[in-house]
């Protein structure tokens, strides 16, 4: 999960407070191309699927019971 | 003299035409008679003929009673649209009248029935006031059945005028052959505190307020079949519901009362004018418009309407909608709706290819969850079974279960799903998934979703899965930096909320969280709608508290560096400062008196207050009080 990072010392241990807020903001800078790959992911397969659907209702073929 | 015989024969047509239309009048709709033959007027096609041509006698058809005396009724009339024997719907109101003294003024008077469930017909007592248009039976088969013992009696309010089924009628069922009513009735539930006095037509209990013990209505349409119209129940009394819901509001004006009832609109599927994804809509901006003043009133009819750029009337509508045509309907209702998909057609080439079993979805699910926290109903696809419902409520389950991923996101912790499916009464517990305690039930659980579409807001811009990828780079801060256990920030939960009500949540717990954290919460420059982010460990979960938590702007671009506002443990807290080069980040130490562990936020979901029989209320115990 969390991989750690090097430079900020063993999982557990606390820093002092201002290199916690320095640590916060390079992790927020990392997040941003993650953030992009998976949302981007998302957009791709929604779009992808948006346009073949089926009749999603039918009155003739309602069998949830 | 020609002219002036002909003359008179019209006079005393026209006089026998009055005589005949006052006595119809007289009577009410029930007893309405059919026309004369040879008079052909408004609806004479399909009122019932008199027999032999002779008008009927207007009393004849009417149930009267003398002051305390027996109820003196002949034989029912013909119903005029569907030809069967029915039940004078006004009988209480005849008896009504027969008390008083007052003359029956026919249709200026609609009656009510007071039905007791206590009775040993229960339900069934509504075949007797009702019409068989209005498909009592049924009805009363699926109140039995899906309605808790907490409702001990029924308001039966004949007459009542629906908007939702009058704008069906004005636009698809006048054009029939067949002659529908305009007219509806209303079932409300109350518990066993409140009788109905009939004399002074007045709902009467201890504490004279007959809201206190309101468990909302149902519409019943004059259709014959799929006759449950709107709806709003309270959803404790709907038998398997438990867990939080997305609720709102709605006041129902009955007998010179405004009583209220915190529940989330539904309605049965009208079949040929609307089926359930049109339903699903109608249900969702329902529920936008009774919460939120800007948003717009929409009928069942606007959902068909909507759906396409013409106006598709006749078979159209029936036929159902594909999700991108319920898309339009939000898109053209004001909302910003968002159309998320399950990985099914990539996973089946990877089952191909590698011969294995297919994974799990996981992140559809996390988005699922993610959304519905938020407090947006969500509008399911299910492919396999052509079926569209709104996704409503979750319950946790009662014993959490250990993490079986790292991270975990409290998907994992969900064990029913609470459905608005048009084909149910509302709420309708739903497994979550295979290890849900209803697993195995009949019907389909949350594995067969397929899509969902969430009607945004306008200004929302950091989506769910945006959430998800920052929040594992805040763990490593909260790990790393604040010190805390790895173990501690497992189990990820994250939501979306406005500030308001981000803030009001906040001074509810202002004892559990502190001074200091209470004053960065009020003071948090933001735009009207953040995100949560929680962490916490299993036994976290278990009390209903978290480790840690993070606010992050909802409103924030995607590419922003610096979107999250607020970072906090139970000792610490970070605020950001998010300006132009700015680097005033202010970690501040907390200094709580009491350094128990920091409670679960839950904001937009209310409790599933669940009535038992004997009037007293309960909520399903969740684990962790986080229900």
């Amino acid at each position: 999960m969390t991989k750690g990072v090097k430079d900020a010392g063993k999982p557990g241990r606390k820093l002092p407070n201002e290199e916690v807020v320095e640590l916060a903001l390079r992790e927020m800078k990392k997040a941003v191309p993650e953030i992009e790959r998976r949302v981007l992911e998302r957009d791709a397969l929604a779009a992808e699927s948006r346009f073949e659907a089926p009749r999603t209702s039918d009155i003739a073929k309602r069998n949830d019971d | 003299m020609v002219r002036g015989r002909w003359a008179r024969k019209q006079t005393v047509g026209l006089v026998e035409r009055i005589e005949q239309a006052l006595s119809v009048y007289a009577i009410g709709v029930e007893a309405r008679p059919g026309p004369k033959p040879g008079l052909p007027g408004l609806g004479a096609k399909h009122d019932t003929p008199s027999p032999k041509g002779i008008a009927p006698n207007p009393a004849r058809n009417m149930s009267i009673r003398a002051s305390g005396g027996p109820v003196l009724r002949s034989a029912p009339p013909l119903c005029r649209i569907c030809r069967h024997r029915r039940r004078s719907r006004s009988s209480d109101s005849a008896r009504w009248v027969g008390r008083t003294g007052l003359t029956e003024i026919g249709t200026a008077l609609v009656g009510y029935d007071w039905i007791e469930l206590n009775e040993p017909k229960g339900y069934r007592r509504l075949e007797d006031v009702l019409d068989d248009v209005f498909e009592p039976r049924a009805i009363a088969e699926r109140l039995e059945d899906e309605v808790t013992d907490a409702v001990k009696s029924v308001l039966v309010e004949h007459g009542y005028v629906d908007k939702d089924y009058r704008s069906t009628l004005y636009s698809f069922y006048a054009k029939k052959g067949r002659a529908y009513r305009r007219d509806c009735v209303r079932l409300h539930f109350f518990d066993g505190l409140v009788e109905f006095d009939e004399s002074r037509t007045d709902l009467v209990c201890a504490d004279g307020k007959p809201g206190n013990h309101y468990y909302g209505y149902i519409v019943l349409r004059p259709t014959m079949i799929a006759t449950l119209g709107r709806s709003v129940l309270a959803p404790g009394i709907r038998v398997g519901a438990g867990g939080r819901a997305i609720q709102s509001e709605h006041t129902v004006n009955v007998l010179g009362y405004s009583l209220s009832v915190w529940g989330f609109p539904s309605m049965e599927q009208p079949a040929d004018i609307a089926v359930c994804a049109h339903v699903s809509c109608w249900a969702i901006l329902r529920y936008y418009s009774e919460k939120y003043p800007h948003h717009r009133e929409y009928l069942i009819y606007d959902m068909a309407r909507l759906a396409s750029a013409f106006d598709p009337g006749g078979l159209v509508p029936s036929l159902g909608l594909t999700v991108r045509e319920a898309e339009r309907v939000f898109q053209a209702a004001g909302c910003y709706p968002l159309v998320v998909a399950k990985k099914r057609a990539k996973e089946k080439e990877e089952e191909e290819e590698g011969g294995g079993e297919a994974p799990e979805d996981v992140g559809f699910y996390e988005e699922l969850l993610a959304y519905l926290e938020s407090g947006f109903p969500l509008f399911v696809e299910m492919r396999n079974r052509l079926h569209a419902v709104v996704l409503v409520g979750r319950c946790w389950r009662e014993r959490s279960i250990v993490p079986t991923r790292d991270p975990s996101h409290a998907w994992e912790q969900v064990d029913t799903l609470l459905m608005v499916d048009d084909n149910r009464l509302p709420y309708r517990s739903v497994p979550a998934s295979a290890s849900s305690s209803l697993a195995g039930s009949p019907g389909y659980s949350g594995m067969d979703f397929d899509r969902f579409i969430v009607a945004l807001p306008e200004k929302i811009h950091f989506p769910a899965p945006a959430v998800g990828a920052l929040s594992d780079r805040l763990a490593v801060v909260l790990t790393t930096g604040f010190g805390i256990e790895e173990e501690s920030v497992r189990i990820r939960r994250h939501f979306m909320t406005t500030v308001a009500e981000l803030r009001r949540e906040v001074r509810e717990q202002a004892s559990q969280l502190g001074d200091v954290l209470v004053g960065m919460f009020m003071r948090l420059n933001s735009a009207q709608y953040v995100w949560v982010v929680e962490f916490g460990s299993q036994e976290h979960w278990d009390r209903g508290t978290v480790a840690g938590r993070a606010i992050v702007d909802a409103t924030a671009s995607r590419q922003d560096p610096v979107a999250t506002l607020l970072l906090h443990d139970e000792r610490l807290a970070i605020s950001f400062d998010r300006s132009p080069g700015g680097r005033n980040h202010r970690p501040v130490p907390l200094r709580r008196r009491r350094m128990d562990s920091l409670p679960r936020l839950e904001v937009n979901l209310r409790q599933v207050v669940r009535h038992d029989a004997d009037g007293g209320s309960g909520g399903r115990s969740e684990t962790g009080g986080g229900a």
